[in-house]
């Protein structure tokens, strides 16, 4: 009959929904993992937030497959002068597929400085760097350092003539900076001249200090839009931000949000204002 | 005399290609019993490009020397008729390495040189503000050395008061 099939097949949904959650709930008791995740995905967001609220997701996007690419063609990239422009023949010319991962990861740079100027326009033109986003913007400038350092420590890794001589007219440069240039240039050659130490060192820096740098900055950057909240539109009429930021301000019957001191939670839980 | 080259050779011979750097060799005739030679560095004075002859060079007039411990040295014949220029931002310097013209802040550096056995051996580089004259007669304002667009002279050279130890 048909109830009694029913109650049969949502029987095994059951069963189906209790293997399934088992594991889920066993990572939550321990971690809280899956409620923090839920708080991320479900967290409030401005209903007037637009396309250009997307452009930071894409610079994050960018760096994701400069990450990958540049992860596979670390498997195949030999740096030393004398096989490193090599190593690179290979990869475009006979590994599967690599003129593609290859090509990826040259053109994606440019896409990720790109986008990086764009989403910080964003920020910009929307005032999104004002109170309280001020050191998420300061993460951002740090992320665009890093960013640019990137491109430049990459450039030389073809070793071949033009990246050779880009890379003589940067660190000479560098070495025109008052007072601390002559050491800024020598750390970057590693020596008085440029030769196999400096390659070697580009590409330690290219491939482990300044994307290790990146990623953790990524991390913060995300956790300050997440506990503030991604602002509205200058146009909005929305209040901003997430949620605790709305209520101190009328708690504390300030609209200028000019005096952070004052508000922060420490202070008042510390006992002696209140 | 009178003659130029070009000159390439291994500031170490063990670690190749990476090391090889260029002169810009003429004799000038004896001084004081002794060859005279003006040897000039093909580092640019603004940022570091090779610096290359303003004139014809003469392949088919190439002398290659092994001179032993790896080290190989070739010459080539060259006539610089309109001094030395830059491919990257356009400096343009004369036959002493004087600037004439674009971005490069002094002369080219130049080499030390000392003869032994009838050999000339090049030795260390160091930078020069100016030449006077030329050829033999040259006065070099010679200063240690410094990196490309670091200033020897003048009131700017109050930025660049230490170098690193080579
Ligand atoms: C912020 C992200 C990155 C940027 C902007 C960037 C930029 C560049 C640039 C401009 C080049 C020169 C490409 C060429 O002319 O062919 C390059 C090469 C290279 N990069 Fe990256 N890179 C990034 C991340 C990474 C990461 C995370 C790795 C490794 C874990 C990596 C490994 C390599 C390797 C092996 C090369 C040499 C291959 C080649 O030149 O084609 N990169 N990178
Ligand atoms: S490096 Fe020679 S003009 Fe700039």
């Amino acid at each position: 009959m048909a109830v009694s099939a029913r109650t049969r097949k949502s029987a095994r949904l059951q069963r189906l929904e209790a293997a399934i959650n088992y594991p889920i709930d066993w990572l939550e008791e321990r971690s809280g993992l899956v409620g923090g995740l839920r708080y991320f995905l479900f967290r409030k967001v401005p209903g007037d937030s637009n396309w250009f609220h997307t452009l930071g997701s894409a610079t994050l996007t960018a760096f994701l497959v400069q990450a990958t690419t540049g992860v596979i063609l670390a498997m195949y990239y030999k740096p030393e002068p004398k096989t490193a422009y090599a190593s690179i023949q290979h990869i475009t010319n006979d590994v599967t597929l690599g003129w593609l991962v290859r090509g990826m990861h040259k053109w994606g740079a440019s896409v990720f400085i790109i986008l990086l100027f764009f989403h910080m326009a964003r920020v910009f033109l929307f005032g999104a760097y004002k109170y309280p986003r001020e050191l998420n913007w300061i993460v951002g400038v740090l992320l665009l350092v890093m960013g640019m350092a990137e491109g430049f420590t990459g450039y030389l890794l073809p070793w071949d003539q033009t990246s050779y001589w880009a890379t003589v007219v940067g660190i000479n440069l560098n070495g025109t900076v008052p007072f601390l240039g002559p050491y800024i240039a020598q750390f970057l050659r590693g020596g008085a001249e440029i030769g196999p130490d400096t390659l070697a060192r580009f590409y330690s820096i290219h491939m482990l200090l300044i994307p290790g740098a990146i990623f953790a900055l990524i991390g913060l950057h995300l956790y300050l839009v997440v506990r503030l909240g991604v602002s509205s539109p200058p146009w909005s009429k929305e209040a901003a931000g997430a949620d605790w930021v709305e209520e101190q301000v009328t708690t504390n019957g300030r609209s200028g949000l000019t005096q952070p001191a004052a508000r922060s939670s420490w202070r008042r839980n510390g006992g002696d204002a209140e | 005399m009178g003659e130029w080259k070009i000159v390439h050779f291994f500031l170490d011979p063990n670690q190749g290609d990476v090391t090889r750097r260029t002169a810009y060799i003429r004799y000038n005739g004896p001084l004081n019993g002794a060859p005279s030679f003006t040897i000039i560095s093909n580092r640019c004075a603004h940022l570091g490009c090779p610096v290359q002859p303003n004139g014809p060079s003469f392949p088919d007039q190439t002398k290659s020397i092994d001179t032993g411990g790896g080290q190989h040295v070739t010459l080539i014949k060259m006539l610089p008729a309109g001094g030395f220029g830059c491919p990257c931002h356009g400096g343009q310097y004369d036959q002493e390495g004087n600037r004439t013209a674009g971005p490069p802040v002094r002369s080219l550096d130049r080499y030390e040189y000392s003869i032994r056995n009838g050999h000339l051996i090049l030795g260390k580089t160091f930078s020069v503000a100016k030449v006077k004259g030329s050829g033999k007669d040259a006065i070099i304002y010679r200063y240690r050395l410094a990196g490309p667009g670091q200033h020897i002279t003048g009131w700017e050279q109050i930025f660049y008061p230490l170098q690193p130890p080579q």
